[in-house]
């Protein structure tokens, strides 16, 4: 996607002010960014599109960071749960959290949560995690409306596998016998 | 507690297995290979609280009734305790339902006896405060505290309420222990449980059928009065001419709860919503029914509930053991009944998914709270909304999809209530033994000392966005009452405005409750369907 939207930093906080109205289902930030990620999942998903899978490949392992057994050989096991969880959402709830991860295209808006501009993928861990530290921290409403959007939905698909549960000290359920 | 997850649960008698054996009339709207068109005395959309005890009501009235439900029918073979399998199957939008602007979690059932197969059981009548509100704000007549308590009554016995004798687990103890130490009230909730193995995962669909859901109680009853159930089927419009409903119109869906194209057309002489909140304000805006003063909706309440961890030195276990058994009505009526918001002190069990996802974080930080997941207690507060000029709820609305969605936000006045209930929490945690209280909001770590976090969330900006709240409880948006220009359905549940449709559900209480909302559900739903069931048979 083509980073030709210049907002300055003032600019943008104050459309963000419009923020949850367009999270929650106004114009798609692609339609005002002039530019458009692909619509269709990505090949071995139902929702997940590959500019999602590129923008979350690099967040994941610092998102999750301690929970990933394998390291970052988890990411597409994570992506898979993210993918089925996203199966569940009314077809608005779902686009409110796509238009969060198409808004997380635009070098501005990762330069107004993150202070940085660069995509993930040109980013090192250290920046990605001081980003995130940033993002985190923020005192506006929506940017923090936006991170929950980001880690929440990650937290439920990743911790209600059973054997990362397990790994919080669960010791698990019971066991159900059909005879 | 002991380690449950080497305990096998066998030998339980799953109602639901063959549903034709029984000579139950079942129908699966995945399954379908042509439209369907019934007819009955009565449609009732919905299988949850009012759903479930309308059924079992009008079907031994003798009457032809027909129960639609969203949900694929899934019973206590399937019930194997996994949490996303449970999110996934048996509520709203797999557990990821939320207010418009995604700051409050809705966690509602959707399944073949609605949120009462996922809720933990906590049984409570109204209180005679919020009865009183309703009959001098609303005009609301006939639900007086001496003329439901037979209803209630009814109900318990029905649903075996009763008040658990078991010890309390960990979790639940921990607010005794809290309170007994403040010289804060607190007392033992009545539960709709028979023959309960206190497991803790009623919010997983009881394994045991212990919990007295509607899918084990008045369902089956219904169907052996010759009830038809057509599940897998979503309401998605009424045919009226503005005066009565003439059919339901509904889409058959399929295992992605996507639709299949196939549809189910019910014609009757009497239709029931029972959706409960937002579900049905949304099918009733769908079908553009006379709304003549825009009521559609509008105050619809959540019960907004905040959480406070508290992290003990011994292990709580907090997902083992009957997930809710004390409660504290200290801070309930803290301000009077219209005053400031008050709310109702409980537990929550601490599931990996639901803890995790709840106290939000990221990375490091994230992961050193989920180690300690099975020392933590987890206070929460249900406040009162709907009480106060300033507290009007949410309004439902449509998507350009069609489906419900609530606008609610959290305003000032309810912000007030969300900092005081964590500074109460906060306070019974530390004064239960807890070494570490965590806030439940952005901006507050886990901290050691009651004075610390004292001074800390009450320099805390709170917003939106910045502090964590949920709801288990989606009440009104069809308000009940006797002005026309205000409520949408009288003190008997019918609609105003269409002589044939009536609402049996949460969407009718015009306030909050101040207690979990199930047993005034039933005994509310139990009164006007044998109201209608007389009218009906006259």
């Amino acid at each position: 996607m083509s980073e030709s939207l210049h907002l300055n930093r003032r600019e943008f906080i104050r459309a963000s002010l419009l923020g949850s109205a367009l999270l929650a289902g106004g114009a798609t930030v692609a339609s005002l960014s002039g530019c458009s990620s692909p619509q269709s999942a990505a090949d071995g998903f139902l929702h997940l599109r590959p500019a999602d899978i590129e923008m979350l490949t690099p967040l994941v392992p610092l998102l999750l960071a301690g929970a990933l057994p394998n390291g970052d050989a988890d990411v597409p096991r994570v992506l898979q749960r993210l993918d089925s969880l996203l199966d569940s959402p009314a077809p608005a709830g779902r686009e409110a959290l796509f238009q969060l991860y198409d808004v997380l295209q635009m070098g501005a808006f990762r330069w107004w949560v993150m202070d940085a501009w660069a995509h993930p993928a040109k980013l090192s861990s250290e920046q990605i995690d001081q980003g995130l530290g940033n993002w985190s921290r923020k005192q506006n409403s929506f940017a923090r409306l936006a991170f929950n959007g980001l880690c929440q939905p990650l937290m439920l698909a990743w911790y209600t596998d059973a054997e990362i549960a397990k790994s919080t000290g669960y010791p698990g359920p019971p066991r159900k016998v059909i005879t | 507690m002991k380690d449950l997850s080497k305990l096998e649960i066998r030998d339980i008698d799953d109602p639901w297995k063959n549903p034709s054996a029984n000579g139950w009339a079942v129908h699966d709207g995945s399954q379908l290979n042509a439209d369907l068109t019934l007819d009955a005395d009565v449609v009732i959309i919905g299988s949850g609280a009012g759903g479930g005890v309308s059924a079992e009501i009008l079907s031994q009235a003798g009457l032809r009734v027909i129960i639609i439900e969203a949900a694929k029918l899934k019973s206590s073979d399937q019930f194997n305790m996994d949490e996303g399998e449970a999110y996934r199957d048996l509520y709203q939008e797999g557990a990821t339902r939320a207010s418009k602007d995604g700051s409050i979690a809705i966690l509602q059932g959707r399944a073949v006896g609605g949120t009462t197969v996922v809720n933990w059981t906590s049984s409570f009548r109204t209180p005679e405060q919020t009865l009183s509100y309703w009959h001098d704000q609303f005009g609301v007549s006939g639900l007086s505290r001496s003329e439901l308590d037979p209803w209630f009554k009814q109900m318990e016995q029905r649903l075996k309420v009763s008040k658990w004798v078991m010890p309390p687990n960990a979790n639940n103890h921990a607010l005794k222990t809290g309170c007994e130490a403040l010289g804060w009230s607190w007392s033992v909730i009545p539960r709709n449980v028979d023959g309960c193995w206190d497991l803790g995962y009623c919010g997983t669909g009881c394994p045991t059928n212990a919990k007295q859901s509607m899918l084990v109680t008045t369902l089956p009853s219904a169907m052996n009065s010759g009830a038809t159930l057509i599940h897998s089927a979503e309401a998605r419009s009424l045919e009226h001419d503005g005066k009565r409903v003439t059919a339901v119109l509904c889409n058959a869906l399929d295992e992605r709860k996507r639709p299949t194209g196939k549809t189910v057309r019910v014609t009757a002489r009497t239709f029931i919503a029972a959706g409960g909140g937002i579900n049905t304000p949304a099918l009733l805006l769908r079908a553009a029914v006379p709304d003549p003063h825009q009521r559609l909706g509008k105050r619809t309440f959540l019960h907004p509930t905040t959480l406070v961890l508290g992290d003990f030195a011994e292990r709580v276990d907090g997902y083992y053991g009957a997930p809710q058994s004390l409660y504290s009505d200290q801070f309930t009526w803290r301000d009077g009944v219209a005053g400031a918001i008050g709310y109702k002190m409980e537990v929550m069990p601490t599931h990996p998914g639901l803890i995790t996802s709840l106290i939000g974080g990221y990375g490091s930080m994230a992961r050193t709270q989920a180690e300690r997941l099975p020392h933590y207690a987890a206070a929460i507060s249900i406040l009162r909304d709907g009480f106060h000029d300033e507290s009007e709820g949410g309004a439902v609305e449509l998507s350009r999809h069609g489906d419900g969605v609530l606008d609610y936000v959290l305003n000032d006045y309810v912000l007030e209530g969300i900092r005081h209930s964590h500074l109460t929490m906060a306070e019974l945690l530390f004064a239960a033994g807890a070494e570490r209280v965590r806030a439940g909001h952005g901006d507050i770590p886990f901290l050691s000392s009651w004075k610390e976090t004292k001074q800390r969330i009450a320099s805390l900006k709170y917003d939106p966005g910045l502090t964590g709240c949920g709801s288990a409880h989606v009440m009104g948006g069809c308000t009940m009452g006797s002005d026309e220009s205000r409520a949408l359905v009288d003190n008997d549940g019918r609609y105003h405005h269409l002589e044939n449709l009536y609402i049996f559900d949460g969407s009718v209480l015009p306030t909050s409750l101040g207690v979990n909302p199930q047993l005034t559900i039933y005994a509310i739903t139990a009164r006007n369907a044998n109201l209608l069931a007389n009218r009906l048979q006259g």
